[in-house]
């Protein structure tokens, strides 16, 4: 981006559209950051909306549904998904007997599902997933809407792919799997980066009483290969935690109303049942005397609100410190 | 770096000059890259007034300015569509929003003059000095000093 617009948080840089217009790319670092420490009164509203969904058992994903091989609607949930794009027909190359496309100066493999032929003319809808160097593209045949839905599969997947039917938007709705379809891009998908499918069973509980926070961080865990529950305030959490659903890591915010993010760590650290639990400070305040409180508090770890992949990373160490104990 | 030649007047400088709000201005052709319509430019939400936005120009991204807010002119009013005159700085494209382009004159550097005291002072911070032509005066625009746009006040700030 531009020098001139760099002093601009809100976005993290530009780009060029298939149509050749220039876009604006949102950082949603940067708007957190101008909410920031007048976030809390101005998330009220949506935190009510939010505790209101909370009470219901099961949460709301965002899903991507679409169409491909089949009438029968699929969907993918929208966190996993990196872009959407429409790429010419004519720019689909085969090479080495399969489909690819030049994507941002890369090859990027086409993974077609199946009864999923690529377009010969016009342009072909494209779901991209992408990790930090490499992206594949699932091929669809059209994609239909984005909905806000209670993820609850009712029927497993008899078919490789399909982790199982779902009611989305009153239609049974396929859900697919997409660690299915990376290992058919790249072989190595998941073992390059250590992430292995069944890290995915890890599940982590996720407490922030700003919807707008949670709602940022949730899908970044669970891209990252976690189960998330979210709660809403630390009384929530700790029913979460007593429950008797198994959490592998709690991750919390600090500045939270009634009981705070330290007081959280020492009810669970006092709780005889809990006092393993590894826990993890998410906090905007991060200062050597809240560090220090924190330990004392019984934190595991502090790491810095907009630093995601900071958190990602303590996430790791924590778990994986858990599974070398176990 | 300018475009300096030598001929039997001495040294000349070549200017593709350019009207903003009445004023003739001359660019000089160095520094000039293309001159161009501005098309499907994209408004950049809490930049500086002094830019209009951003456009793709043959693939790359052009951050393009707005000469008139730059000066501290009011809008242009006759509705006419701007032109851009594409320069470079430091390895990235801007175009600046001019109201006509005129034609590339070769001018002799002895008849520049050092800016006039009584220059508009809104001019006179981008003004490298002026030559009088025919019945008016163009005012060299030093092309550095127009890209030199800091962040708004309220930005540093925060």
């Amino acid at each position: 981006m531009s020098t001139k617009l760099r002093h601009i948080d809100m976005f993290s840089g530009n780009t060029i559209l298939g149509d050749g217009a220039v876009i604006m790319i949102i950082d949603p670092n940067g708007i957190a950051k101008a909410l920031g420490a007048s976030g809390s009164a101005s998330h009220e509203i949506a935190d009510e909306n939010a505790s209101h969904h909370a009470h219901s058992a099961e949460q709301l994903t965002s899903l991507l549904v679409f169409r491909a091989g089949t009438d029968q609607p699929k969907a993918v949930p929208l966190a996993l998904v990196t872009r959407l794009e429409e790429i010419a027909a004519d720019k689909i190359e085969i090479s080495n007997g399969r489909y690819m496309v030049q994507y941002r100066d890369q090859l990027m493999p086409l993974v077609q599902m199946e009864g999923v032929s690529i377009q010969t003319s016009g342009s072909q809808p494209i779901l991209v997933f992408a990790d930090e160097r490499r992206a594949m593209g699932l091929v669809v045949d059209e994609i239909i809407d984005i909905v806000e839905e209670r993820l609850n599969i009712e029927v497993a997947g008899q078919q490789e792919g399909i982790l199982g039917s779902a009611v989305i938007k009153g239609q049974a709705t396929e859900v697919i799997d997409v660690g299915h379809f990376l290992p058919m891009a790249f072989a190595d998908w998941f073992t390059r980066k250590e992430m292995t499918p069944s890290q995915a069973s890890q599940s982590v509980l996720l407490v922030d009483d700003s919807a707008f926070f949670r709602n940022m961080l949730a899908p970044v865990l669970k891209a990252a290969g976690y189960k998330v529950r979210v709660a809403t305030n630390a009384q929530e959490g700790l029913s979460a935690l007593r429950s008797g659903q198994s959490f592998n890591v709690v991750v919390t915010d600090i500045e939270m109303p009634d009981m705070n993010g330290f007081e959280f760590a020492e009810v669970i650290r006092a709780d005889q049942n809990l006092s393993q639990m590894p826990i993890i400070a998410v906090s905007s305040l991060i200062s050597p005397a809240a560090v220090e409180r924190g330990r004392q508090a019984g934190f595991h770890d502090y790491v810095a609100k907009f630093d995601r992949p900071g958190l990602i990373a303590a996430l790791k160490e924590q778990t994986e410190e858990r599974a070398r104990a176990a | 770096m300018s475009s300096k030649s030598q001929s039997s007047e001495g040294l000349v400088a070549e200017y593709v000059t350019a009207v903003i709000g009445g004023q003739l201005f001359g660019l000089p052709i160095s520094r000039v890259q293309d001159v161009f319509m501005p098309e499907r430019l994209t408004r950049v939400p809490l930049s500086s007034g002094e830019i209009a936005g951003v456009l793709n120009l043959r693939g790359r991204i052009v951050t393009v300015v707005d000469m008139r807010a730059r000066l501290g002119l009011p809008k242009a009013e006759d509705g006419k569509l701007p032109m851009a005159v594409g320069v470079d700085l430091r390895g990235e494209s801007y175009g600046l929003l001019i109201d006509t382009i005129g034609e590339v004159l070769r001018l002799p550097d002895e008849g520049r003059e050092e800016n006039p005291v009584n220059l508009d002072p809104r001019m006179a911070k981008f003004a490298g000095g002026v030559h009088r032509l025919d019945g008016q005066l163009m005012v060299v625009l030093d092309i550095d000093r127009v890209l030199e746009l800091l962040p708004p006040k309220t930005a540093l700030a925060a």
